[in-house]
């Protein structure tokens, strides 16, 4: 009966061995594969170069749709570009406005609106 | 959307739809201006309240984005049921929505939260107040 270590040997070196001394001719192209037309410089270009651009321009819109469908995002510290918007001011919401006021209790004082007011009051915060 | 807008329609929709049930919840008129105020915007915001049909019974609520500023206005009737600390504590919600970059939910919200504080107790044992 062989020894362990002989039994060892033999099952790295058979397999190292079979690897090692393959012959390099077997890696050679066979010669009945048909020869390829040469490939112009245009195709070259379109595969090697439009392709990968293409790829890029077309990852590069689906990352960028999703902002530019929603516009233009208000991000604290850079400069705000929007005209100026009132919501529910002097010029528009009038119906609402007389809807507030007609739900009011009449009995309440009349207010002045031509005075100038400044009893009310109020909160400031800066961000 | 065309540059120069402050809001997506949806948006414009939330903040009018947020106006409108806080002044029929409340009865007070809501304005939202949201612009750069050049100057001091406390005396722009004062100034703009004045220009509402009703000031003392109106709230206006100024951001300035430009300058990150937030002023919020009430009307001397307003105050009476909104007082100066619930007005405040709108105000840090609204803050915060700002500073997280979300300008209009923080407008609703603080709408809202204006809306919810200012709203008078129902009063259930005046049924024949005069």
């Amino acid at each position: 009966m062989r020894s362990r270590g002989t039994l060892r040997i033999i099952a790295i070196g058979w397999p190292a061995a079979a690897v090692l001394s393959a012959p390099p001719a077997a890696a050679d192209t066979p010669t009945t594969w048909p020869e390829p037309e040469p490939m112009s410089t245009l195709d070259a270009l379109l595969l090697f170069v439009g392709v990968p651009a293409g790829l890029f321009v077309l990852i590069a819109l689906l990352v960028m749709a999703p902002s530019v469908v929603k516009g233009p995002r208000y991000r604290p510290g850079l400069s705000w570009w929007a005209r100026p918007e009132w919501f529910g001011g002097p010029t528009e919401g009038e119906g609402a406005h007389r809807l507030a006021l007609e739900a009011r209790d009449g009995s309440d004082d009349a207010p002045a609106s031509t005075h100038v007011e400044r009893t009310g009051g109020g909160a400031s915060a800066r961000w | 959307m065309p540059a120069g807008e402050a809001f997506t329609p949806d948006q414009r929709r939330g903040i009018e739809k947020a106006i409108r049930v806080v002044q029929e919840s409340t009865g007070y008129a809501f304005s939202v201006y949201v612009g750069a105020a050049e100057g001091d915007s406390r005396r722009v915001a004062e100034d703009l309240h004045n220009q509402l049909a009703e000031p003392a019974y109106s709230v206006l609520v100024m951001v300035d984005p430009a300058a990150r500023a937030l002023e919020i206005v009430t009307g001397s009737q307003v105050r009476r049921d909104l007082d100066d600390g619930e007005v405040a504590l709108a105000a840090l919600s609204m803050q915060a929505a700002f500073a997280a970059g979300d300008l209009s939910g923080g407008i609703i919200s603080g709408v809202y939260q204006l809306g919810e504080h200012a709203r008078r107790p129902s009063s259930l044992h005046t049924d024949h107040h005069p």
